[in-house]
């Protein structure tokens, strides 16, 4: 006779039923409003923060406020890749249907991060550096990013099977990822027209409170969207993959 | 134009094509979720990881 399982074991198990498409799917969509709303709420006064409350810039004058935007979706291409990478990672190792599906759902979100980055970081380094682009390291390996991104999605939508298209893109993710740490270090390894990170772990940041209040918020605001999306995404990739399989 | 109208124009260009961008991202799955939700209901998939 087996004994009844122990509680937590029973809660651990409830989290892991969310890893079936099945029941995940209602789940996302009653996530997705709060994840908006949230959205809305947090850019609102990110925004607020970033243009009326931040004082101007001593050395350069109001076009600094693209750290707004340019920071937070520079963070978020990275994040989201290696969001996309970890879904991957255990969609190969444990073979969860839903893993591979996330990493399809969040990838368009980051490539969209990552051009945002690079279109914000033309747009003040213009004024700034006096050049729309330089081939710099960090700008560099920035765009070898929306390029994975844009690799892995054309990869994944050009083979027919599923399963291999599945397996295909996880393998293009994973190798992609050495990409992410060249990015964030690539400001310490190489010299770089790209000054450093204004906000570091262990040290104080190079900012007043306004500025990294408007940039922490603005980051949030990005989450937020990110996870509205991702979640939209996904359940149309279930239900495709639903009409898919029922066909088969 | 002087410094700070020049400023101005880097300043809408960074915010108003990302704007657009999203737009277009959220306009394009609100229609591609419109269309699932057309055909009816949560999926008839498999009960499993």
């Amino acid at each position: 006779m087996t004994a009844p399982p122990h509680r937590a074991d029973r809660r651990r198990y409830r989290w892991l039923r969310f890893a079936s498409p099945r029941a995940f799917y209602p789940l996302a969509g009653r996530a997705i409003p709060w994840f908006t709303a949230s959205a809305l709420v947090l850019l609102a006064i990110g925004l607020w923060l970033g243009f009326v409350v931040a004082p101007t810039d001593r050395q350069q004058g109001e076009v600094y406020r693209i750290i707004f935007l340019h920071v937070p979706a520079a963070w978020m291409s990275m994040l989201l890749y290696l969001a996309a990478a970890t879904h991957a990672a255990i969609g190969l190792v444990f073979g969860t249907k839903l893993s591979h599906l996330m990493s399809r759902a969040i990838a368009p979100t980051g490539a969209l991060f990552t051009a945002i980055a690079l279109w914000t970081g033309a747009a003040w380094g213009k004024p700034t550096w006096g050049a729309w682009w330089v081939w710099d390291a960090r700008l560099t390996s920035e765009l070898i990013l929306l390029f994975l991104y844009l690799g892995y999605m054309a990869l994944v939508a050009s083979i027919e099977d599923p399963d291999r298209a599945d397996n295909a893109g996880a393998v293009l993710l994973l190798a992609g990822a050495v990409n992410v740490p060249v990015i964030y270090f690539s400001v310490q390894w190489w010299s770089t027209l790209h000054q450093g990170a204004s906000i570091k772990l262990d040290a104080a940041p190079s900012m007043t409170h306004t500025m990294l209040a408007g940039l922490l918020v603005m980051a949030l605001a990005c989450w937020a969207y990110s996870f509205a999306t991702a979640f939209a995404r996904v359940r149309c990739l279930i239900n495709e993959r639903a009409a898919l399989e029922a066909q088969a | 134009m002087n410094s700070l109208q020049d400023h101005n124009f880097f300043i809408l260009i960074a915010y108003g094509v990302p704007a657009l961008l999203v737009a277009a991202e959220v306009a394009l799955l609100w229609r591609r979720g419109r269309a699932h939700r057309a055909q009816g209901g949560s999926p008839a998939v498999e009960d499993r990881p």
